[in-house]
């Protein structure tokens, strides 16, 4: 039930419960209302039933490669995020961890073009690598090579009025530079299928002048983004709570015009009523929460409205989200599918409950 | 790659625990948290990472009349039977999607 945002009476506990509401100033209902020894006085909270586990939903809106959509309904939280969090910092991947540098007369410091290449995602199965602790000797089990060796070169009888790129040899070094370097046979057989290599030929690392050189040997190993965020396998994994924007009252004609044209995602639409034009919520996914809508005072589009109107506005439009309703995306850096991310995430966490279990059993 | 290591501090009464999970931080505390709140033996339920540098979690649960330690491992179990539930959802959901 929406409540009228006008009337004295306060929203009900069930809608606290439910709902986030989106105000001109400030959120409220921010909470999450799950303790039970609180709540179940009031018939608002179950215990944690099959039946409520059951309820539970997901819907995939967008299934590619390196990037996936999809909704999760009647999941808390808590546990969206920790799937959320899981991605982003413990799924592992394989990145330059060591830069062996024998030359840099370019113009960037050392530290920096190793930070940079240690940020170039490399793509790898991190299954066929092992992890590297602290004070573990470096063996071809759980380090990769690899070697990168750049001089730039004038090219000779070219106009001088020319373009770097077309003036010089190498005067541009990309991320298709950094090249494998199998370390024994075993290795190069394990590898031999998918050879490691830059998720990305071009990745702009530095540019040069003539005569300048980089030069370097680097290991990389397998890390999680706990440790570094370059070991991350998501360029970004969020959610966000269902935007819905609740027409409390129809609203019609010129206002209607007014209020389709102020919003900056075009979520309404106009459509033909009984008596005038209303507008319809036609694109609520659209909405970024902005609040645009419900703004008042300068500038906003209820200036254009006559005095009487603006009142009859601010009752009708409630912004609000769902807490128990997300959308999720998963956009992968190009080294793991974000499916496969997804599924590990759960993989993961199913382990770290093992875990506890064994912890609790002994 | 750090694996879990769980210590408990019981108060006098069993009913009455902390908790202390090192390698462990609010991807799983606030799942458990939020699982314990549910559980209608617990009156208080709360997690908090003490320090970001420090690697520990630390959970307190007291019930109304089982151990608290009991009360964990039911919790413990309800999470994994909904996360091994989610899972196979977005199994299916993925398999959808790519019917379609
Ligand atoms: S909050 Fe912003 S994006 Fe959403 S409907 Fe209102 S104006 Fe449009």
């Amino acid at each position: 039930m929406i409540p009228d945002s006008s009337s004295e009476n306060y929203p009900n506990l069930r809608y606290q419960h439910d709902k986030v509401q989106v105000n001109e100033d400030a959120p409220s209902f921010t909470m999450s209302m799950n303790d039970y020894a609180t709540y179940s006085n009031l018939g608002l909270l179950q215990p944690i039933t099959p039946d409520l586990i059951q309820a539970m939903a997901i819907r995939v809106l967008k299934n590619e490669q390196f990037d996936l959509l999809f909704d999760v309904a009647n999941v808390d939280l808590s546990i969206v995020n920790a799937i959320r969090r899981i991605i982003i910092a413990e799924i592992p991947t394989v990145a330059i961890e060591t830069v062996f540098m024998k030359n840099n007369t370019s113009v960037m410091p050392d530290e920096v073009l190793s930070h940079r290449i240690g940020l170039v995602p490399l793509k790898v199965n991190p299954d066929l690598l092992e992890y590297r602790n602290p004070g573990d000797p470096v063996t071809p089990e759980n380090t990769l090579a690899f070697t990168m060796h750049v001089q730039c070169t004038n090219k000779p009888g070219v106009d001088q009025d020319l373009t770097d790129k077309l003036k010089y040899n190498n005067s541009h070094v990309y991320s298709r530079d950094i090249k494998w370097v199998p370390q024994g046979q075993q290795q190069e057989e394990k590898f031999a299928h998918s050879p490691p290599v830059p998720v990305h030929d071009m990745i702009l690392l530095l540019q040069m002048r003539p005569n300048q050189v980089v030069s370097m040997d680097m290991h990389a190993v397998k890390g999680i983004g706990k440790t570094h965020a370059k070991f991350s396998p998501v360029a970004t994994a969020s959610y966000r709570l269902l935007p819905e924007i609740n027409l409390v009252r129809p609203i019609l004609g010129r206002t209607a015009e007014l209020l389709r044209a102020a919003c900056p995602l075009n979520v309404f639409d106009i459509e033909d009523g009984p008596e005038a034009k209303r507008c319809v919520v036609a694109r609520p996914r659209n909405c970024s929460m902005c609040r645009e809508c419900i703004r008042s005072g300068n500038g906003s589009w209820k200036d254009q409205l006559p005095e009487k109107d603006r009142e009859e506005v601010n009752k009708s439009i409630v912004l609000t989200r769902a807490k128990d309703y997300v959308i999720f995306s998963v956009e992968s850096t190009g080294i793991l599918d974000s499916s496969t991310l997804v599924l590990q995430a759960f993989d993961i966490f199913l382990q770290k409950i093992k875990q506890l279990n064994a912890a609790l059993s002994v | 790659m750090s694996t879990l290591k769980l210590q408990i501090v019981q108060d006098s009464d069993e009913k009455n625990a902390t908790f202390i999970f090192e390698n462990e931080d609010h991807t799983l505390g606030n799942p458990l948290r939020y699982v314990l709140s549910k559980h209608p033996d617990v009156s208080f339920v709360g997690y908090s990472v003490p320090h970001p540098y420090e690697e520990k979690m630390h959970l307190r649960i007291q019930t109304k009349s089982k151990p608290a330690r009991d009360v964990l491992k039911e919790a413990t179990n309800t999470l994994e039977e909904m996360m091994t539930t989610l899972k196979g959802k977005m199994e299916d959901a993925l398999r959808e999607a790519e019917i379609s």
